[in-house]
């Protein structure tokens, strides 16, 4: 028998009764639409619309409220509740703050430098430039950060990182989204839950003019009208990391309407155990926990001389597959040495969710935590995002991006995922409303539309048997394999993609019975198309940096390689080019070599869609 | 992965359907009742189970088919 933990919430909890009101209001908007709607599909009417309801979502709308001042109409749209899905509402919402006596400048560097150069300098200074006000935004609108008896806010350093540190609000994601959304609610931001956007919708000049989605209960189409679009939906991911609800597609529909996209070749590894979640690998190394192989060697040091256990996660992926090359794995985290007193406490955790995970887990689960678990470099989401300006402007008019859908960073650390989302969230919504303050809304042709629900429509076939989980399946044994997408080299990237075409000829053939099924059908084209990607990127960074690591280009090569790898559509094909990465706040010291090799490799190549 | 939602406790209040970030409970449109239509696309989040009034439904913590990398 499982000992249940206590439930969290009465009925008669305001928090049960919000969430009651939510749902009764998108029900009644709903009937209001249906009633009035003289559009080919239902039309929701806003100036500024922001696509995914997580961090980023949430900060984006909070800051077009705040901009516009009442001016304005904001939607605020998620597949499912806002503020109840996400990668930050399942987390513990750590977040990098630099309080007013930090070195901004040092904590600048400190982000630049633990990302090899591979950032956009001036958006990692604006973000934590505005970090303490947002923290004091945050606290005004009912979030709580600890303090010390004086008075000084507790903060954590974090992996990988020398300077910055880490604010972790009460309550964890759930609680951090929650507020956030009544924020949103309370400064005139229309939320609109459980319409699954498919794709943005051109107007006659070019310019996104909002988007099409597809209300994942009933199917009903809804085209969201918008002067301007701003993608929140995450990074790419397989549906492998610790929230599989998130797929990121809002990244492939960006690259459909022309946006670049870039940091392809990156992603975020860590060490983890398919058995259960334990996101307690940072306080049980400092607890004396070491990973060891076969043998029982504790092999980090001599992959990390400097950090040894403590280095960042993807670094001890990274030398994981080393042991795994050279015949020692299976590998374990030997947590024998974590004294017996402290034991308990890593079956607790201040993320709700996952601490009725580890009181639930049957004591067989428990042992083996401190016993011999395997573990493995699981790849827990891509870098792939939309490419922007300083000012979160993707090249298309019309659309911008924030959060992890910005390639703002190769790697974030645990606290600057959240730090980007609130930042990026706020310069985007600064933003969108001046664009759409400046602007009317763009014209588009009734054929667009009927085109776009008609494609929509063609896709749901009542007898139509559900068939996206099972290529999902083989795109993950393909995407995840170590000698594959972590320990990368040319010849098996080359094999990996012609695999890959056979899975997106099976998709091709796949229909989807009810919404429940479009709606995964759809994410798992988005992740096929990013899946190439990931690939085609990989093959051209010819050198190792970061999570990138190429066993054929083994060395980091600053020289040619402070560049991007930027994607493109054009016409069917997929492009890929390279453009110098700006450092003008922390320039690398190595200079880049004009004739080097790799700028022969940065012309453009054409890759088969 | 969500295991059984207790049907004599349970108060069809319906937030069990609209906190699951998975679409896998969903609730019947003239009895309210919830039912678990798509058991194997739980994430083992527990919202529901978090945000159930009645603590009417169990989750069991036990994580299948992610992928391993060897």
């Amino acid at each position: 028998m499982v000992e249940r933990p206590c439930a969290t919430v009465s009925f008669a909890d305001p928090l049960v009764q919000a969430h009651l009101a939510a749902v009764a209001t998108q029900e009644q908007r709903r009937l209001q639409v249906r009633a009035v709607s003289q559009d080919p599909v239902l039309t929701l009417d806003c100036d500024i619309l922001v696509i995914g309801g997580g961090a980023a979502g949430l900060w984006t709308a909070i800051s077009a409220a705040r901009h516009a001042a009442g001016s304005l109409r904001i939607h605020l749209v998620d597949a499912r509740m806002v503020g109840r899905t996400g990668h930050t509402a399942f987390s513990n919402a750590w977040t990098i703050v630099v309080l007013p006596e930090d070195d901004l400048g040092a904590c600048t560097r400190d982000i630049i430098e633990g990302n090899e150069w591979m950032a956009d300098q001036e958006l990692v200074y604006a973000v934590l430039a505005s970090s303490y006000d947002r923290l004091l935004d945050m606290e005004r609108y009912g979030l709580v950060f600890p303090r010390d008896a004086s008075g000084h806010y507790v903060r954590r350093p974090t992996r990988g990182l020398r300077v910055n540190k880490v604010h972790h609000p009460v309550g964890g994601g759930l609680e951090f989204c929650w507020r956030l959304r009544e924020a949103a609610a309370a400064l005139g931001v229309e939320i609109v839950d459980r319409v699954f956007v498919t794709a943005l919708v051109p107007a006659v000049d070019g310019r996104v003019a909002g988007a099409i989605g597809i209300d994942a209960r009933t199917g009903e189409v809804y085209y969201l009208r918008a002067k301007a679009t701003v993608i929140a939906t995450n990074s790419m991911t397989f549906r492998s990391g610790f929230v599989r609800d998130i797929t990121g597609t809002g990244t492939v529909m960006a690259y459909d309407a022309g946006a670049v996209l870039s940091n392809a070749e990156f992603s975020y590894l860590r060490p983890g155990t398919p058995k259960f979640y334990f996101e307690g690998i940072t306080f049980a190394i400092q607890d004396g926990a070491r990973f060891i192989n076969r043998h029982g060697h504790a092999f980090m040091p001599q992959y990390e001389p400097e950090w040894g256990d403590f280095a960042d996660v993807q670094r001890i992926a990274a030398a994981l597959c080393k042991e795994k090359q050279n015949g020692n794995a299976p590998i374990y985290l030997d947590m024998s040495l974590v004294p017996p007193e402290h034991r308990d406490f890593y079956f607790h955790s201040a993320v709700k969710w996952m601490d009725m995970f580890l009181s639930k887990l049957p004591a067989r689960a428990k042992i083996d935590m401190f016993g011999r678990t395997q573990y493995y470099p699981l790849n827990q989401m891509t870098k792939l995002a939309i490419h922007t300006d300083s000012a979160c402007r993707t090249g298309v008019p019309g659309l911008l991006a924030a959060g992890l859908a910005q390639a703002s960073c190769a790697t974030h650390f645990a606290g600057f995922h959240i730090g980007v989302c609130i930042g990026t969230g706020w310069i985007a919504g600064r933003t969108a409303v001046d664009y759409a303050t400046e602007r009317g809304h763009g014209c588009v042709e009734r054929t667009t539309l009927l085109q776009l629900r008609d494609a929509l429509h063609r896709s749901l076939e009542p007898n139509a048997a559900a068939g996206s989980d099972e290529i999902l399946r083989d795109l993950q044994r393909l995407m995840f394999r170590w000698d594959v997408t972590v320990l990368k080299e040319a010849s098996r990237l080359q094999r990996a993609l012609g695999r890959l075409a056979e899975l997106r000829e099976r998709a091709r053939a796949l229909a989807a019975p009810d919404p429940h099924e479009l709606v995964r059908l759809k994410e798992l084209e988005g992740m096929l198309a990013a899946a190439e990607m990931i690939l085609q990127a990989s093959r051209l960074r010819t050198e190792s940096r970061l999570s990138h690591i190429r066993e054929d280009f083994p060395e980091r090569d600053d020289r040619t390689w402070i560049k991007r790898v930027l994607i493109r559509k054009e016409g069917d094909a997929m492009r890929l080019s390279t453009a110098p990465i700006p450092t003008p706040l922390v320039p690398c010291p190595v200079s880049p070599r004009a004739g080097a090799p790799g700028d022969r490799v940065a012309a453009e190549r054409e890759a088969a869609s | 992965m969500i295991r059984t939602i207790r049907d004599d406790t349970c108060l069809r209040c319906g937030i069990c359907d609209a906190v699951c970030p998975a679409d896998v409970i969903h609730t019947e449109p003239v009895s309210r009742r919830p039912i678990i239509r798509y058991m194997e696309h739980c994430i083992t989040c527990f919202n529901c189970e978090i945000f159930c009034p009645t603590r009417s439904i169990d989750v069991y913590p036990i994580v299948k088919g992610r992928p391993t990398p060897w």
